[in-house]
């Protein structure tokens, strides 16, 4: 039972790999934790942990 | 030949010291060239108190000190100056950079210390001045592109210096001579997951000058943009819409990264260079992919993007990753495809607003709609757009704050925006300098003191907000709060009627030699009324 979960019953579940829960993080992950907590200026970022939902329509002629 | 000290002074204290400085870099490689003995103090990477800039200016009996920086430098540069004429009253004090070039009689004034300034690009001045020094003489008249005090204790400008024409003239920069164990160890970047996983990066110029107008840009006198004014001792100097830019051959950039690479082992270059994008306009499109072509024969092409897999520092062994600068109109999937190919891994975008109504005022040429799509292919492409945004224009208003959160809002924007900041030698430095300066009790080097880099509020340009309703402001944008964005606008109503939108649109041509004007227009806060209550 990983450590990092407490309640009042004890789960029947051999996963204690909590050290790999806790740090298996992707570079994105990463690399986006570090970027928020230092967020001002020129360190911003679009976010690619699935928050950006694009509805954008675009012809062409936009960049023309 | 001169013994010459140059001075890199402490810029972002609260910032760990992250950028070599580039020109620094350049003068001290032409000063080396040129058989001069060259000694650098790098307090900005040092960072070791006044105790060890008093041992560097008493190391030796120095011909020349020379400093210099953008203007948020200033009171580093003044300390600095200071010091040099206490403790090496000997040598001909040399200050360069933006600080001096954007307003250098009023430098002058406020550091006293300074013998000569130089105006604009040194690549040729500096160099002629040492010479002088060397000779023994001290007839300052006669070098172009300078600023000095002359027997009579007058500030007199020289006739301006024409800017070098073939930058691949110029020598690799004297890397070396900078601690660069500690710019090692801060090589990281938060821009992309390539230049966060940096160990060892590097920052090149491979071009000078911007053919865009945005108000609140300093060419550094070095883009074309530096104009002398008639008057007595050599007049003024003033910025215009001219433009002269340059950029470096895509041999001399590859070669220059290649010797990073195979003297310094670098994985990561920064392009610093205004807008990469507009060279590449310039150069009828082939420039970039000219660099591009070139980066990946010559094996610089990071092992990631060679093997088509995803970038990790472990497995990515090999090549030269690298960031850079861009415009949101002068893009195109394949050119971000080429890009991503050669190891391009951000690109930063400085969008400012998606507000066309600000868009439209910034000299900028683009609109919200392009700002998006942009956005949209260099995140297509592989790439990390750094979609830099401001509050606070001149004509900032709720409708703008609001267009701007919805737009950060679709597209999973993270930011905390910069504030509009007023630069000197900026288009709105000259426009509301009445204004910054009664902010300050009309104390300029007050001001000076207090110009960061734009993430801390300094002297407000907004004509309808204070420091108090930006700072506010930016909070609700940061927090996406619309509902009491919108709550104040009622209460801002409430007590001040209708917004002033000056209106900076203008006529002028690019090399007309047109300086900055604008005119307030009131009349068009009636337009505002009713959309900016609408959610978009």
């Amino acid at each position: 039972m990983p450590d990092f979960l407490k309640g009042n019953y004890n789960i029947n579940n051999n996963n204690n790999d909590t050290q790999h829960a806790k740090t298996a993080k992707s570079l994105t992950e990463q690399f986006e934790e570090n970027a928020l907590a230092k967020l001002g200026g020129s360190i911003c970022f679009v976010s690619k942990s699935g928050s950006l939902i694009w509805d954008g329509d675009f012809t062409d002629s936009d960049t023309e | 030949m001169a013994k010459i000290l140059f001075i890199n002074p402490v810029v972002r204290e609260e910032d760990d010291p992250k950028h070599v400085p580039y020109g620094l870099a350049l003068l001290a490689a032409i000063s080396n060239q040129a058989g001069h003995y060259v000694q650098v103090y790098d307090a900005n990477a040092w960072r070791l108190g006044d105790n060890a800039l008093k041992t560097a200016l008493q190391s030796d009996a120095w011909d020349v000190v020379a400093l210099g920086g953008i203007t948020t430098a200033y009171g580093n540069l003044k300390r600095t100056a200071q010091f040099s004429k206490l403790l090496a009253p000997q040598a001909v004090l040399i200050a360069g950079g933006g600080f001096i070039t954007s307003i250098p009689r009023e430098i002058m004034g406020l550091m006293p210390e300074i013998d000569v300034g130089v105006i604009g690009e040194s690549f040729v001045t500096f160099p002629e001045l040492i010479n002088h020094i060397d000779n023994n003489n001290r007839n300052w008249s006669e070098i172009k592109g300078i600023i000095y005090r002359n027997d009579d204790g007058r500030v007199v400008l020289t006739p301006p210096r024409d800017l070098i024409q073939n930058l691949d003239d110029l020598p690799y920069p004297a890397w070396e001579m900078f601690p660069l164990d500690i710019y090692w160890a801060n090589s990281s970047l938060l821009y992309s997951e390539e230049a966060f996983t940096s160990k060892r990066r590097l920052d090149i110029n491979a071009s000078y000058g911007c053919s865009l107008i945005c108000r609140f840009c300093f060419h550094l006198g070095i883009s074309g943009d530096l104009n002398y004014t008639d008057g007595p001792d050599g007049g003024n100097v003033n910025f215009t819409y001219d433009r002269n830019i340059r950029w470096h051959s895509a041999r001399y950039i590859v070669d220059l990264v290649k010797h990073a690479q195979s003297e310094y082992g670098v994985d990561f270059v920064l392009f610093l260079d205004e807008n990469l994008m507009t060279m590449n306009a310039h150069s009828r499109w082939k420039w970039l992919n000219e660099i591009t072509d070139l980066w990946i024969s010559e094996g610089l092409q990071p092992t990631c993007r060679r093997e088509g897999i995803p970038h990790h520092p472990d497995t990515c062994i090999e090549g030269v990753h690298w960031g850079g600068t861009s415009h949101a109109t002068l893009i195109k999937p394949e050119l971000l495809h080429q890009l991503y190919l050669s190891g391009c891994s951000q690109l930063l975008y400085g969008y400012e607003s998606f507000s066309n109504r600000i868009l439209k005022n910034l000299g900028k040429g683009t609109s919200a709609t392009q700002n998006e799509k942009s956005l949209k292919l260099t995140l297509e492409a592989g790439i990390r757009p750094i979609p830099n945004q401001m509050i606070g224009f001149p004509d900032e208003f709720f409708d703008s704050i609001v267009d701007s959160v919805n737009a950060w809002d679709r597209m999973g924007i993270q930011l905390v925006p910069f504030f509009a900041t007023p630069y000197p030698g900026s288009e709105w430095y000259y426009t509301y300098k009445d204004k910054i300066l009664a902010q300050y009790n009309g104390d300029l080097e007050a001001f000076l003191l207090d110009l960061g880099d734009a993430t801390r509020i300094t002297a407000v340009i907004s004509e309808n907000f204070n420091a108090v309703e930006l700072l506010g402001l930016r909070q609700l944008m940061v927090n996406r709060d619309v509902k009491r964005i919108r709550e104040y606008e009622q209460i801002w109503r409430s007590r001040h009627g209708e917004p002033i939108i000056p209106d900076f649109v203008h006529h002028a041509k690019l090399g007309t030699g047109d300086k900055f004007s604008f005119h307030t227009n009131p009349t068009q806060a009636i337009e505002l009324g009713t959309s900016s209550l609408s959610d978009k």
